[in-house]
């Protein structure tokens, strides 16, 4: 197979579950709450979406179990941090010790479990075009959801009325009052819907990228995801930049050692998070990020 | 000031119930540390009469790989010795791990089973201090003696003929190697996997890659995937959990070997064999140390002590292919063969070992460079 | 909040109540995950006083953990107060247990321990402040986000360190394992009672309480507070507040920096792979729950590593994966969280 092909399918599956977390928080903090906790719902989505899938064998059911079990971890980072006025990274960090050891008491039935099947989906036609055809549409249904996801964020947060009430609870909750909305509802939905998206992340890496269930298989991803939110500078459609960015450190990290590139494999392995620092660099130093004013309140 | 007394009665009453709970514990250690003092005066020797032995792991005991290996030796030791295992789980390999083993000793184990080289130092720090208690560490060093003994499976000789067996099994002349991090067994066990494959197809490609953790899931995929992209269709985990990479390697339709545990019945048809600790090695050891003969032992070696064996073939596995795997096995253990027998060379060309030399098991432990015929590097 | 809330909330303000809410809630989940696996809870429980109480062993350990958490704890929370965030402690702390492993058995191996434990220890605070400051460096300079940064470069240090360890650092006589020489012994605290429990936990508290008057009783502690109150007042006021920042940021760092110092002239004597892994998190964990107030710290660092301590007691006691003792720990900072959140409004 050609080489491109095969960075780019790792890009892609690499980077679709980072897309859905990062998105998910990324809504989230435009209402002023960050939850470092996408990561728990990372977890819980992952198990609880390779058990439901490979028991009943159905991907949709997979995927809904999931969403819920990320959510009830999205439900506890709403209350602590918009009702309790907690901590929120301290919050986020306790979540995810708690996710971790939820999922790797009750996944115990699940680790030697096989899916049995596979859920990938070849779009038709375009799954023929040289090259990128088999990376980009030999892929699986969550992965094209997730092509198309940062631009209806994009287009929700910046078109609907409810995305714009939702954004301003992050820059000025009193001005929200004033039009008749409850911020506390909207922080709630945002923080909620984000453990929703971060779920699906996680069912995609349990179901489809790694095809089974292993112990605190998310390994911080969900941390990165939740901080590339800063890269995107909390505009939607940078999701594509970051996320696939960071899929395509991870690829070259083999890629290099299976290539004997004669760099450190130490250095390599390094690279996503140097990637990262230097295209948060590059988009610093061009342009100021938009930092929701309550973020900046809060940290 | 309200508070304050409301704080009080919070303490009194968590002390009262402390103090409640703590008291039946407490005379049941003072029974136990009397026990401990009529066995010292009658002098008898570490791990005399042991009813709890303690394995220590640092990962979790589930993970189809290293650590599962020592929940199968403590399944052993019930059935054969009938004395409780103890397995704790997620140690790290820092100091911390002598609480750990403290709070196991004060928990009642008198034999102790360290599994990682992390705890060696620590573990023999607790060894000075409990002479009652009788310590099996894992890799060959000058630390043995007293109550502390090691015993050291090598893994070369296995690695061999896992690398006979993948040679032999593969159409496409390509063979994946996925490491953890370079630790001398990994790079061991690459070289020997490489000299194995090499006695059967000279030019074999070997490619190593490694992933810089034990069990990172994501890149395990990308590793196998990228491996199999590239042509291998044979894949040699050296990682904690293997069960990610059977899942993919399944269904990419090639075959890949298990790590430290025999997970045969994980996939039969996608599962080759491991290179897995062979328990009944250990067991007249640690048999002698509960009637109370214990002698400190500092043991390295192969098949031919039963420390270390080829686990269960997979089903795809040809007759042909066991054949030659019995001979070679023979070989080994009759040492007509050695897996490093000099000329060996390193990937640059230079010289590993001299011709006709077979280095001791100290050389073979310090190997730090991959044998000529693999791609990849230690750097 | 609306007025439906305020009727409990008022009862919650007890004492008492939030103090037997935080004990009891957490233990009476578990018992139920404990009875449903066939355990019994109170032989369990009985586990956690033993494990910590039962010797000076157990103890030990609690101030050995305790020590590292309220350092890296401060490194985490005094940033927060001038409006910056250090999410680096773990890596500030690991490349400082480097930094000071190496310098012990090397240039310091010589010194009597008098002298050479004190460079030891501002071997390690310089370290640790140097890579917090690449991280405020970024930040000032090119305006980068300093979260982002300090997170990204805890897993750079994790590679960093594996590359040295594997590479030029690696101890010769080590058995080819990835760990650095043995600091010379002069060098070590000296531990008390048999157990590991040693002078580290006295520069921790002592840094506590430091940092503590600095923050509330000086002039430099004011244009602190300042500036966590408000940017924008406090340069009206004159204060420099870049500046204010980046020494703060670096303070954090060397805090960071002794906790990995600390661990390896305490416990440790050299550097290896894992060694103080997740305490960075754990202690920006323990900083959130105290909101940031150092002597507050140093009890919510204490809880944290007394639950550490009594979880192993009581998984190696009932025999359940240590995955449960997780839950159990997790359970309990949560209900603290839940119970006692609720002043800063």
């Amino acid at each position: 197979m050609n080489e491109l092909t095969t960075i780019l399918i790792c890009m892609v599956s690499a980077g679709t579950p980072i897309i859905y977390a990062l998105l998910g928080d990324l809504i989230g903090q435009r209402t002023g709450i960050t939850s470092l906790s996408v990561e728990g719902s990372m977890l819980c989505g992952a198990c609880v979406g390779f058990a439901i899938a490979a028991g009943s064998g159905s991907l949709f059911l997979a995927v809904l179990c999931a969403a819920i079990a990320g959510s009830l971890i999205g439900l506890i980072q709403a209350f602590l941090s918009i009702s309790r006025k907690s901590n929120m990274m301290a919050t986020g960090f306790i979540l995810i010790f708690f996710a971790q050891g939820l999922t790797t008491f009750f996944g115990r039935s699940q680790l030697g479990v096989s899916l049995g099947k596979s859920f990938s989906l070849a779009i038709p036609v375009l799954s023929k075009i040289p090259v990128i055809g088999p990376a980009f549409f030999q892929q699986d249904i969550l992965t094209y959801i997730a092509y198309v996801l940062p631009v209806l964020a994009w287009w929700f947060l910046t078109k609907t009325r409810t995305g714009l009430v939702l954004c301003s609870v992050g820059e000025r909750p009193d001005v929200t009052r004033a039009y008749g909305y409850n911020p506390v509802v909207l922080q709630y939905g945002a923080v909620i819907f984000a453990g929703v998206l971060a779920g699906i992340g996680g069912a995609h890496m349990s179901v489809i990228y790694a095809m089974s269930w292993a112990n605190n298989m998310i390994n911080g991803r969900g941390i990165i995801a939740s901080s590339l939110v800063i890269l995107c500078s909390w505009k939607p459609q940078r999701a594509y930049l970051a996320a696939y960015l960071f899929g395509l450190a991870q690829a070259l990290q083999i890629f290099f050692q299976i290539h004997e590139v004669p760099i450190s494999m130490y250095v390599t392995l390094m690279m996503p998070y140097l990637f990262t620092l230097v295209a948060l660099a590059i988009i610093s130093t061009s342009k100021k990020p938009s930092m929701p004013e309550q973020l900046k309140i809060i940290i | 000031m309200k508070k304050v007394v409301a704080m009080m009665l919070v303490l009194v009453l968590l002390a009262a119930t402390l103090v409640a709970c703590a008291k039946p514990t407490a005379s049941q250690e003072q029974a136990d540390t009397t026990q401990t003092q009529t066995e010292q005066t009658g002098d008898v020797k570490p791990g005399a009469g042991a009813k709890k032995l303690g394995i220590i792991l640092s990962g979790t005991k589930d993970d189809y790989g290293f650590n599962l290996n020592f929940v199968q030796l403590g399944e052993l030791v019930e059935k054969e010795l009938g004395i409780e295992v103890v397995i704790k789980e997620n140690v790290p390999t820092t100091s911390d791990s002598e609480g750990v083993m403290e709070e196991l000793i004060a928990q009642g184990c008198t034999i102790l089973f360290p599994s990682q080289f992390g705890y060696l130092e620590y573990s023999h720090n607790v060894a000075l201090r409990h002479p009652e208690v009788a310590f099996y560490s894992l890799p060959i060093t000058d630390y043995a003696g007293g109550n502390f003994s090691t015993i050291h499976g090598e893994v070369q000789d296995v690695w061999y003929l896992n690398g006979v067996l993948a040679a032999m099994y593969s159409t496409t002349d390509k063979l994946g190697f996925i490491g953890s991090l370079p630790i001398p067994d990994v790079i061991v066990a690459i070289d020997a996997f490489a000299l194995g494959a090499q006695s059967i197809k000279p030019e074999i490609d070997i490619t190593a890659v490694f992933t810089g953790s034990w069990a990172d899931t994501g890149l395990q995929t990308t590793s196998v995937n990228q491996l199999i992209d590239s042509g291998c269709d044979v894949i040699a985990p050296f990682q904690d959990s293997i069960k990610t990479i059977m899942e993919i390697c399944r269904s990419r339709g090639v075959h890949c070997f298990g790590c430290n545990s025999d997970a045969y019945e994980l996939d039969p048809q996608t599962w080759l064999s491991a290179c897995i600790t062979d328990w009944s090695g250990y067991i007249p050891y640690l048999k002698q140390a509960i009637d109370g003969e214990y002698e400190p032992v500092n043991i390295s070696g192969g098949m031919e002590l039963n420390l270390i064996k080829q686990a269960t073939f997979g089903d795809t596995v040809s007759e042909e292919i066991v054949a030659k795997l019995n001979e070679v096995r023979e070989q080994l253990i009759n040492k007509e063969i050695a897996v490093f027998e000099g000329p060996i060379y390193a990937q640059d060309g230079s010289v590993m070992f001299e011709d006709g030399y077979r280095p001791t098991i100290e050389e073979i432990n310090v190997i730090d460079q991959l044998v000529q015929g693999v791609k990849g590097s230690l750097n | 909040m609306n007025k439906a809330q305020k009727k409990p909330l008022q009862l919650q303000d007890s004492l008492t109540v939030r103090i037997l809410i935080c004990v009891l809630f957490p233990l009476i989940a578990f018992a139920v995950l404990l009875l449903s696996q066939g355990k019994s809870p109170l032989v369990a429980y009985q586990t956690i006083v033993t494990s910590i109480f039962g010797s000076a062993y157990g103890f030990g350990e609690v101030i050995v953990r305790a020590a590292y958490l309220i350092l890296t704890g401060l490194a985490a929370s005094i940033p927060a107060r001038v409006g910056l965030a250090n999410a680096g402690g773990e890596g500030q702390m690991a490349i400082a247990a480097l930094g000071t492993a190496v310098a012990g058995s090397t240039v310091l191996a010589n010194l009597p321990g008098i002298i050479g434990i004190p460079l030891m220890l501002l071997v390690g605070m310089i370290c640790g402040a140097l890579y917090a400051g690449v991280g405020v460096f970024l930040k000032q300079k090119l305006a980068m986000s300093e979260i982002l940064t300090t997170i990204l470069m805890n897993y750079v240090a994790t590679y960093l360190i594996s590359a040295m360890l594997f590479g030029s650092l690696r101890d010769p006589n080590g058995w080819n394992y990835p760990q650095t020489v043995e600091i010379a012994p002069q060098l070590r605290f000296h531990t008390y009672f048999g157990t590991r429990m040693n002078a580290g936990i006295f520069v921790a508290i002592a840094m506590a309480g430091l940092t503590w008057y600095i923050i509330y009783h000086t002039k430099v502690g004011f244009a602190v507070r300042t500036i966590g109150g408000n940017q924008l007042a406090a340069r009206y006021a004159g204060i420099q507040v870049k500046k204010i920042q980046t020494w703060v940021f670096l303070f954090a760092g060397a805090l960071a920096g002794l906790a990995g110092a600390v661990m390896v002239v305490g416990v440790e004597g050299r550097m290896r792979i894992s060694a103080g892994e997740t305490m960075g998190f754990m202690g920006f964990l323990a900083a959130g729950m105290a909101r940031n107030n150092p002597l507050l710290l140093i009890l919510s660092a204490l809880l944290i590593g007394g639950l550490t301590v009594a979880g192993n007691g009581m998984e190696i006691n009932t025999g359940l994966p240590a995955a449960t003792m997780q839950i159990l720990i997790m359970l309990v900072l949560l209900t603290i969280m839940t119970v006692g959140g609720r002043k800063k409004a």
